[in-house]
């Protein structure tokens, strides 16, 4: 039902091993998807966003360990036994991944791979599932769908294969379909198309949506609500106006500022400073002291997690959250 | 697909043909069959002489070659000087010998590379993975030569210590044996084993990294992450998305490795005394049987690239992409 | 049929035993994204984290595969023995004892053979022959191969096209067979090492030419060469400074591997009879007059066979190790 929490996720904490040592991807995030909402999460490469959707999914491999809570529709995911979670993946959660030249099977049809999603959780005959096939691909917009669904990924344009993937992913009509930069691959006019495709799925469909990204145009579009993560955790959290309008975290501002305007042709470019921190020794206390050029001695020892700032659902992890009433254009 | 055939085949006339030259003059700068002959005293320079032009020493290459090749192209090979007998007789015999063997050992050691390489990516770091690997090495390291003589010793000493012949140690099949067609064939597939085993055990330990490699590659790709996200099963997704990307790449691989494959079963032969394709060369150099020798060479080539393509046209069959390409 | 894929517990117990070829447990791809570059010898700093230069990670990664520092310790010996046996061994693999076909004992350590000769002083004399003859091959062969290689993957054109033709012609045939006619031109003339060598080499060079072309074919379409040409580089210095250093990880891992492939190839040979003559020995000719005793005289066949072996095996992983050491971001063929 539209409203209700759909996806909870609380305190997930996913490490990776390796010979180096141990790797924090996400230290302890929290975060909630509502029925209905699209949500976005923004953050550059190593942030661990796709690592905290990969454990939704339950994606992880073996050398991770996944702790924390993670409860879709209240049902608590996380330590599952894979038989159980299979029943899951792919019917109540459906995932895009970045590249669909690589995500698609080469050597298997199309329409036979999006069947094959279908037949996997619902009892029904090849011709049943390879009409739905057809059916899907017309929905997101493949033109001569039946003649498509017989041609292999290669035959597709970019465009068309991460179409035929949204398809795939929800043939069984999931509560929550997880794009993990689903655009990032793709020509900007392509990226319109794929997401506009998102747009009429989330409209007919009233699936709820989790937008992996780092390209902050493409969440200005699309989405009603963005996480920001940094280092492995949630920095900050609030609807798409709110961030944009008045981020309240050092980091957020940094990217908005970072943004070139074509409104404010002329101002220098301002990057943030530094680099990302690995992730086998992340900083202590807030993870993006080093490079805050508003740090103070607090922000290297105190913990910093995404907490209430007096803003309803705007939430931040910033220690001086409050002090931060900036107001970008 | 079908232009890809052709155009292949094209390309593969001429270079079998510009191979046989080569051979040709490798092999006529290479030896001198009657370099034994000058060396013995009292022989006149007229006999000398005589014997040139027997073996037509007496023309320039070109000539010689040509003419080899005229005759090659109607199926004459000519006769060979050792065995008084038209090369195609010769090789013909020979050639049966050492297919047996080369096919026979071709198709198990593919079955076994890639049962072994594909369950060891499946249980990447088990003890079956780490075992497998050692022992990969291991053959690996071996001249083929070495384990066809350790494989025969070993068999010497067994059938010594039971008492009677367990395993064949000589030929490739019993003569003078008087049986069934099908105690000629068991006769045969006896004889058969251990020079099976070595070409086997050698092939396997490299075509079985392979496929292990290529298998953990594939089960890394994205596209099965893709599969496992549509929420199939571990044997489903091995099954219908690896297995059918990762046993792909072993085609290529084992259409390379032909001739050497070719090679060890002409060392094998030699240990285990087969009257194939090994002995045959052996023999042909020795004598410096030149006819023999060019057709040698000439039927080996043609086995390859007839192996190398038919492995291009599967390839095509198994991959859509090279299909419409 | 159990999930090999994702364990059930939260963490796994990981398979020991068996030669720690990769560090246990671990593939790079298991980690999505990349929150887990390569950190082995990053130095972190506050500012996040520094590379230290691309040779001491590469020899930093190789010491790290157990496998070849054990082999290149033991090859050491191997070769160390070998080479040196003249100065401590008694006996020399060219002088005729008074035992006859005697098996292993504290005088003669590997025994002798039907005419008196030590085993141990030939396998040590084949060994060395086998040594420098891998050696000048794989260094002769990876000159000119790359020479060419480097020139015809870089320049294209008429050249490459006739030299790819030509190796695929040489890749048609058994390479056994084409060097045996050629050695045995060389076969009754004595020290003929120097020649067998030479043959092999005639050979070899087409394979590493291939593999260079090869890379630099890739190579030369990377973003830096780019940036390099527009730099103004010339053509030299793109080959030099740009492709050759990146090239260098798979040449040599192949030199290695050469070194192997030459050695049991004049085994080969020389186990045909179309290899080394005497006064020279080979351990392929060891191992060829010895196949025949086997079951009688085992040491005149086991003991040159075996030392063979373990010193392939050893140069085999080494050239592994060298393989993981210069990528290690692929759990890649081995061997």
């Amino acid at each position: 039902m539209t409203g209700e929490t759909l996806l909870e996720v609380e305190n997930l904490v996913v490490d990776f091993r390796t010979p180096d040592g141990l790797v924090h991807a996400v230290r302890g995030v929290d975060l909630t998807i509502v029925n209905g909402e699209t949500v976005g999460i923004v953050g550059e490469s190593g942030s661990g966003k796709s690592v905290t959707m990969l454990a939704v999914m339950g994606l992880l491999g073996r050398t991770a360990t996944a702790t924390g809570s993670v409860k879709l529709d209240g049902e608590e995911l996380l330590g599952l036994k894979q038989k159980e979670m299979r029943t899951h993946r792919g019917s109540r959660l459906g995932m895009v991944f970045q590249d669909p030249m690589s995500s698609l099977n080469p050597v298997h049809k199309v329409g036979v791979q999006i069947a094959e999603a279908k037949r996997a959780h619902s009892d029904v005959s090849r011709a049943e599932a390879k009409e739905e096939a057809i059916r899907l691909l017309d929905v997101v917009g493949i033109p001569d769908a039946a003649r498509r669904a017989d041609q292999y990924p290669h035959e597709f344009s970019g465009g068309m294969r991460q179409r035929a993937m949204i398809a795939m992913a929800i043939v069984n009509n999931p509560s929550l379909l997880i794009a993990d930069e689903p655009t990032t691959a793709l020509d900007v006019t392509i990226q319109a198309q794929v997401l506009e495709t998102l747009q009429r799925v989330k409209q007919e469909f009233g699936t709820s949506i989790a937008l992996i990204t780092h390209d902050l145009g493409v969440i200005a579009r699309m989405v009603d609500r963005v996480i920001v993560m940094y280092a492995g955790e949630a920095v900050e959290m609030g609807t798409v106006d709110e961030i944009f309008t008045q981020p309240r975290h050092p980091y957020t501002m940094g990217l908005l500022a970072s943004l070139p305007r074509i409104d404010r042709r002329g101002d220098k470019l301002t990057p943030i400073a530094g680099a990302p921190p690995s992730m086998l020794k992340p900083p202590s206390g807030c993870a993006f002291h080093p490079r805050c050029s508003r740090a103070q001695e607090r922000c290297s020892v105190e913990p910093a997690r995404l907490r209430d700032i007096g803003l309803g659902n705007h939430r931040s992890a910033c220690l001086f959250a409050e002090q931060l009433a900036e107001v970008t254009q | 697909m079908l232009g890809y055939i052709v155009r292949r085949l094209l390309i593969s006339i001429p270079m079998l043909i510009a191979a046989t030259f080569i051979f040709f003059v490798i092999v006529v700068w290479a030896g001198n069959p009657i370099g034994a002959l000058r060396s013995q005293p009292g022989i006149s320079p007229a006999t000398i002489k005589v014997r040139e032009h027997e073996y037509g020493l007496d023309r320039p290459v070109l000539n010689r070659y040509w003419d080899w090749f005229t005759h090659a192209i109607r199926g004459d090979l000519g006769t060979s000087v050792h065995y008084h007998e038209p090369v195609t007789t010769v090789l013909g015999r020979a050639m049966g010998v050492t297919m047996r063997l080369v096919l026979v050992a071709t198709i198990i050691g593919v079955i076994l590379a890639i049962a072994i390489g594909v369950y060891a990516a499946v249980r990447q770091y088990s003890v079956f993975d780490y075992g497998s690997t050692a022992l990969a090495f291991l053959f690996f390291s071996m001249p083929v030569f070495w384990l066809a003589s350790v494989l025969s010793d070993l068999a010497v000493r067994i059938n010594r210590a039971v008492g009677h012949r367990v395993f064949f140690v000589e030929g490739e099949r019993t003569p003078n044996l008087s049986a069934s067609v099908f105690g000629h064939f068991t006769d045969r597939a006896g004889h058969l084993i251990l020079p099976a085993l070595t070409l086997v055990l050698v092939s396997v330990a490299g075509w079985s990294r392979y496929q292990r490699a290529t298998m953990l590659d594939v089960l890394h790709a994205d596209y099965v992450r893709t599969a496992r996200a549509k929420g199939l099963t571990e044997f489903q997704v091995i099954r219908r998305h690896a297995l059918r990307n990762a046993l792909i790449p072993l085609v290529t691989v084992v259409a390379l490795d032909f001739s050497a494959v070719l090679a060890g079963a002409i060392v094998t032969e030699t240990v285990f005394s087969w009257n194939g394709m090994g002995a045959l060369f052996i023999e042909a150099l020795d004598n410096y049987d030149v006819n023999l020798l060019l057709g040698w060479f000439l039927i080996a080539a043609t086995l390859v690239v007839v192996f190398n393509l038919a492995a291009d046209v599967y390839y095509g069959y198994l991959d859509p992409r090279i299909r419409s390409a | 049929m159990p999930d090999p894929f994702i364990d059930d517990r939260a963490s796994e117990t990981v398979a020991e035993a068996g030669p720690g070829m990769q560090p246990r447990g671990f593939d790079r791809r298991d980690i999505p994204g990349e929150s887990a570059f390569d950190h082995t010898a990053d130095e972190l700093t506050e500012f996040g984290v520094t590379a230290r230069s691309q040779t001491r990670l590469v020899l930093r990664r190789f010491f790290r595969h157990r496998a070849a520092m054990v082999s290149l310790v033991i090859l050491i010996l191997m070769v160390a023995a070998a080479f040196l046996a003249p100065h401590y061994y008694k006996f020399s693999y060219l002088e005729q004892t008074n035992s006859f076909s005697s098996p292993p004992s504290t005088t003669h350590w590997f025994g002798t053979d039907t005419i008196g000769i030590d085993t141990y002083a030939s396998v040590m004399q084949g060994a060395t022959k086998s040594i420098e003859i891998g050696l000048l091959v794989a260094i002769f062969s990876t000159l000119i191969g790359v020479f060419v290689g480097a020139l015809t993957g870089f320049y294209r054109g008429l050249v490459d096209a006739g030299l790819m033709r030509m190796t695929d012609l040489f890749l048609i045939m058994p390479d056994i067979a084409v060097l045996a006619v050629v050695a045995n031109r060389f076969r009754n003339q004595s020290g003929n090492w120097f020649m067998i060598a030479l043959v092999i080499t005639l050979f070899a060079w087409m394979y590493q030419a291939r593999l260079t072309r090869a890379e630099f074919l890739s190579l030369r379409e990377r973003d830096y060469v780019l940036a390099a040409r527009a730099l103004g580089a010339s053509d030299r210095r793109i080959i030099g400074r740009h492709l050759l250093p990146n090239a260098l990880g798979s040449i040599i891992v192949n030199a290695t591997l050469t070194v192997s492939a030459a050695i049991i190839t004049e085994a080969t040979l020389s186990f045909l009879g179309f290899g080394i003559t005497p006064p020279d020995i080979s351990l392929g000719k060891m191992v060829s007059d010895g196949a025949d005793t086997a079951s009688t005289r085992w040491w005149l066949f086991y003991l040159p066979g075996l030392f063979l072996i373990v010193m392939l095996l050893c140069i085999n992983f080494i050239g592994d190790g060298l393989r993981d050491a210069f990528d290690p971001t692929q759990d890649r063929l081995r061997a």
